[in-house]
């Protein structure tokens, strides 16, 4: 699945770590979902859409580039 | 039979995948070395025999760093401790080590079962049987570690 999860990071100035800490989860989910290595769960999912105060699908497309 | 001893405390900090890959190598290459070393040779050979337990000795001392690492954190902490990615890493690990390890034992049993009539060596005795054990144990807790250490998913689990 696609997402603009590195695209919002970056317009925040945030680094990996500091998403991780916000969304409660390892550097490395965060990692792994930026770099399509891993899909989060609809839980994780929302709470990333409203830290970054988006809808869902602003955030994660389900069409396969 | 999975252990985890944290390290979380001060100083502690992540293996490199190299370290990672180099020590579970050894400790699953030395290992059986050692103990079939000390079980092909002779009792009067007290050099042939020292090797075997050095080689043991070396192959412990390799799997000691791994049991704080964390890839065994991955494989062997309370699920409470672990993200949704770190589950879903844990389970298709254990899932692969469960193949691996139900092979290598399908495997042993197959050669036990033909090496009486073939004439091949057979573990016969305590100590070999005690090396088996504790082999068997070291593979148990090491396999899930090893094949995350070398997998896909392991250089993204560093420096954490």
């Amino acid at each position: 699945m696609n997402n603009r999860l590195k695209v919002l990071r970056a317009e925040r100035n945030w680094s990996q770590a500091e998403l991780a800490m916000n969304l409660d989860v390892s550097r490395q989910a965060v990692n792994a979902i930026e770099t399509g290595k891993h899909d989060p769960s609809l839980p994780l999912a929302f709470r990333i859409a409203r830290l970054f105060e988006q809808p869902i699908e602003e955030i994660f497309d389900d069409q396969q580039a | 039979m999975l252990f985890y001893r944290s390290s979380s405390g001060p100083g502690a900090r992540p293996l490199s995948l190299a370290a990672l890959r180099t020590l579970t190598g050894l400790a699953l290459v030395l290992y059986p070395a050692g103990a079939l070393l000390k079980a092909l040779s002779p009792d009067d050979s007290a050099a042939l025999q020292l090797g075997g337990y050095a080689l043991i000795v070396a192959a412990l001392i390799a799997a000691l760093p791994i049991l704080t690492s964390q890839v065994q954190r991955i494989v062997a902490d309370e699920a409470a401790g672990l993200d949704e990615y770190e589950l879903a890493v844990r389970h298709r690990t254990l899932s692969a080590a469960y193949g691996v390890f139900t092979g290598m034992v399908l495997l042993a049993l197959i050669y036990a079962g033909m090496a009486r009539d073939a004439g091949w060596w057979l573990p016969r005795g305590f100590d070999a049987f005690n090396a088996l054990f504790w082999g068997a144990l070291l593979y148990a807790t090491l396999i899930p570690a090893t094949l995350l250490a070398w997998s896909r998913d392991a250089a993204g689990l560093q420096g954490e």
